[in-house]
Order: structure tokens, then sequence, then C-alpha cells
């Protein structure tokens, strides 16, 4: 691959993704400012990963992995924390979102709040799976990726999530 | 709220976007960052590449071509060659390259005169070959005729110098029991010589001993060469005759390096 064709790859990815990514940021940390540095830092790791050469099959996938990865980090350099501890405490749905009133008043309707209220009261990993599938419209396969699991294992967590969020909300929620 | 309230939450939060400013500032810090960052991993290059053909070409790139081309020359080719046949695409490799370089790398008149005997038998064994499979063509057999003539040549100019540089008068015996002269049919070579020879040297000097000794091994080696070329069995009566006076100059060459002291039982 040419230095061309790498800033081609690089300029079309932003272009398609760099919404989509702060968006996820703002989803995790509630803060338009943080977000945007996490957006920036997760392009600037993409971009070395290109120029190093390194094979990436799913620059999507990609691109969300680098992003939560970093949300982590952050996560965890905020409340300085070790990382156990921190996947300790994201297990526990009280903590999916930083601050849930600031992560709330992040979003502009009533309605999103209403949705992102209820999505927090989901598990983290299942609050999460549902954000990637029907927020950012990503496969089964992608988010396998971007979790490290199987896409049987993110299929199941989906159809549990669904029946969670419909048992919370009351709603005839379908994957549709 | 109710399900289409949800709905609209979800397509609310999907419209959710960077603002102008963020995206301008975003996008600058990147272009920035991609600018001090360039590209660092190296380029696949095609083998005709200006730069890779320049290493091809320079003296350390050329030294690695002559040792790739030596290695599939000796590998490869180089037995192909080896049992190639008139009018096969490896057989000039094999007259023109191979036979050469075997008679050059030799240090002295009796392996000369021994790889000499040995092509000569060569083309008499493909001309065997040829003629068995009906392929000896009348182009095929007068380059092996010329061949044979070159090669004997050869092998009359090496007996002649040392026969120029032999100032040792030796006791030799050579006993043949055969007609020489030609006769037409595959069993002319088989009976034409049926020599065997026995020497045995008298020196009066330390250097004569030395090259005496040489001088027997030239005569054993050539006479068994000599022997076996006869045992083949050519039917070309053209071919027999080449090679019948191939083989009574090299027995003359080998009387000659005698200082003349060789009896022929016929003659």
């Amino acid at each position: 691959m040419v230095e061309s064709d790498t800033k081609k790859i690089f300029t079309e990815m932003y272009n398609l993704e760099s919404d989509a990514l702060f968006r996820f940021c703002i989803f995790r940390v509630s803060n338009r400012e943080s977000a945007l540095d996490l957006t920036q830092e997760t392009f600037m790791r993409y971009w070395d990963a290109l120029i190093s050469g390194k094979d990436i099959k799913n620059h999507r996938a990609f691109l969300f992995t680098i992003c939560r990865n970093l949300v982590i980090d952050h996560y965890r350099k905020k409340k300085a924390l070790s990382l156990d501890s921190f996947l300790d405490e994201v297990g526990d749905s009280s903590s999916f979102i930083e601050d849930k009133d600031s992560n709330l008043n992040s979003y502009s309707t009533a309605e999103a709040r209403f949705v992102m209220d209820k999505l927090s009261e989901l598990e983290e990993s299942d609050g999460h799976i549902v954000y990637l599938r029907f927020i950012e419209g990503l496969r089964p396969k992608d988010i396998a990726d971007i979790l490290g699991v199987s896409s049987n294992v993110v299929s199941v967590r989906i159809t549990r999530a669904l029946e969670k969020l419909r048992s919370i909300t009351g709603f005839n929620l379908s994957e549709e | 709220m109710n399900l289409d309230n949800f709905k609209k939450g979800i397509e609310d939060i999907k419209a959710q976007k960077l603002s102008s400013s963020e995206r301008d500032l975003l996008t600058q810090n990147l272009d920035k960052y991609v600018l001090s960052h360039p590209v660092k991993y190296k380029e696949l290059k095609s083998p005709w590449y200006p730069s890779t053909l320049h290493f091809i070409l320079s003296a350390r790139g050329g030294l690695v071509l002559s040792v790739l081309i030596l290695t599939f020359a000796s590998s490869g080719s180089f037995f192909l060659a080896k049992n190639s046949l008139p009018g096969d695409t490896f057989y000039p490799l094999k007259v023109d390259v191979v036979e050469p370089l075997e008679y050059s790398f030799a240090v002295d008149s009796v392996s000369k005169t021994n790889i000499l005997l040995n092509n000569l038998d060569t083309r008499l064994k493909e001309a065997e070959a040829l003629d068995a499979g009906g392929k000896l063509t009348v182009l095929v057999q007068s380059d092996l005729e010329n061949r044979l003539k070159i090669n004997t040549e050869k092998i009359l100019e090496i007996t002649s110098k040392k026969r120029e540089g032999n100032n040792v008068e030796p006791v030799a015996t050579l006993k043949t029991t055969s007609d020489t002269r030609v006769q037409q049919g595959p069993e002319v070579m088989m009976m034409m010589v049926s020599s065997s020879v026995s020497t045995s040297t008298a020196t009066s000097t330390d250097s004569g001993v030395a090259q005496e000794s040489q001088r027997d091994r030239i005569i054993r080696s050539t006479k068994e060469t000599i022997e076996r070329i006869k045992k083949r069995k050519i039917s070309n009566a053209r071919l027999i005759d080449v090679a019948e006076e191939s083989i009574r100059k090299a027995e003359d060459s080998i009387k000659d390096i005698d200082g003349g002291r060789v009896y022929l039982n016929n003659h």
C-alpha cells in the first residue's frame, strides 16, 4: 500500500465514522470535550496502525475497538483504579454510565434521554451490544470483533437484552 | 412515552454529531498528526523497479546473480546437458560448454587425453543411440564426424607436445593382435584392434621415472578408452571410418610417446 492509498483510506474512514465514534464516546463518557479528545486519539491510533502496515480486515470494527479501549483507559485514569476493579465496577449496571445525569443532559430531546435512561439500566455488556447494534447499526460479526467474542454470543446477548428492555419499557421491541 | 417515542429517541441519538467547530478542530489536529507521522513501512517493489535493478547491476548484485546462475547451471542444466543427444535443446551446452569446461579444468596431459578420448567415446555412443532410434540424419552424422576429427587432432596435439618434451628412452612393449584395416559392418569395431599393453620401463634418472610413469598412464588410459570405443556397435560405415581413423591416430601417438619402441604384432 502506498502513502496516497493510506491517506485515502484514512480520510474515507474519518468521513464515515467520526460522528459515530464521537457519539459512542458521548454515550460512555457523557462529556463532549472528553468525547472529542477520545475520538481524536482513536483516529491517531488508527493512523499509526495504517502507517505501520498492520493488516486490518474490518476497519470499522477496528476503529470501534480502539475507541472502546480508550474509553476503558479513560475510566481507569479518571477513577485511579486498577483495570480489574474498573471492570468489576462497570459490571454493575449502576455504573454503566459514568455520570448518569450528565449523560442524559448530553441529549437534546426527551425521547433520546428516555432511551439512554433505559439503556443504562441494562448490564454493561448488553448495553454496549444494543447500542452498537441498534444505534450504530453494526452487524453481530462486527460487534463480536469489537468485544472479542463470537457472533453467536453476540446474537444471544442481543435477544436477551431486547427481552430485558421490553420488560423495562413495556414496549414490544423487536430486532427491526 | 410509547414505542414511537422510543423509536424517535433512537433517531435523536443517531442524529448526535460533531458540531462544525468540533469537526474543524478535530480535522485540524488530525491533519497535523498525519503530516508529522508519515508512512514509515517499506513499500514492496517490483524486480524492475529502478533501485532494485540498480542493485542487480551493481558489483554486489552481479556477484549474487552470478552465484545464482552458476548454482542453477551446475544443478539442473548441466545434468540435462550431460544426457542430451544431437538435436536436443541442451546438446550445444554439452558440447560447447560442459565438455570444454571439463577439458580446461584438466591439469595434466593424462587427464586431458582421457577427457578427449571420453568425448570421442561419447560421440560414438550418441551415434549409436541415434542410429538405434533411426534418427541419425546426414546432418547429425556430419556434425559428429567433425567433432570426432577435432577431438583426434587435439589428442595428437597433446601427445606430440609430450613427445617433444621426452628425452628419456623408455622400454615399452605394445602388442596388438588385430588388423587395423578398415572393414564395413558392426563387428568391425569389435575385431579391429584387440590390443593389450604391457609396459616395462627402465629409467636412468629420477626425473625420467616420473615422466615415464606419466607416459605409462597415458598409454594405459588411452588404450582402455580405445578398447571401450571399439566395443561400440556402429552400423554406419562413414562413422566407423572416422572412428577407426581416430583410434589409429591415438594409438600411433601412443607409440610415438613410447619413442618408437612399440611393436605391433601384425606390422
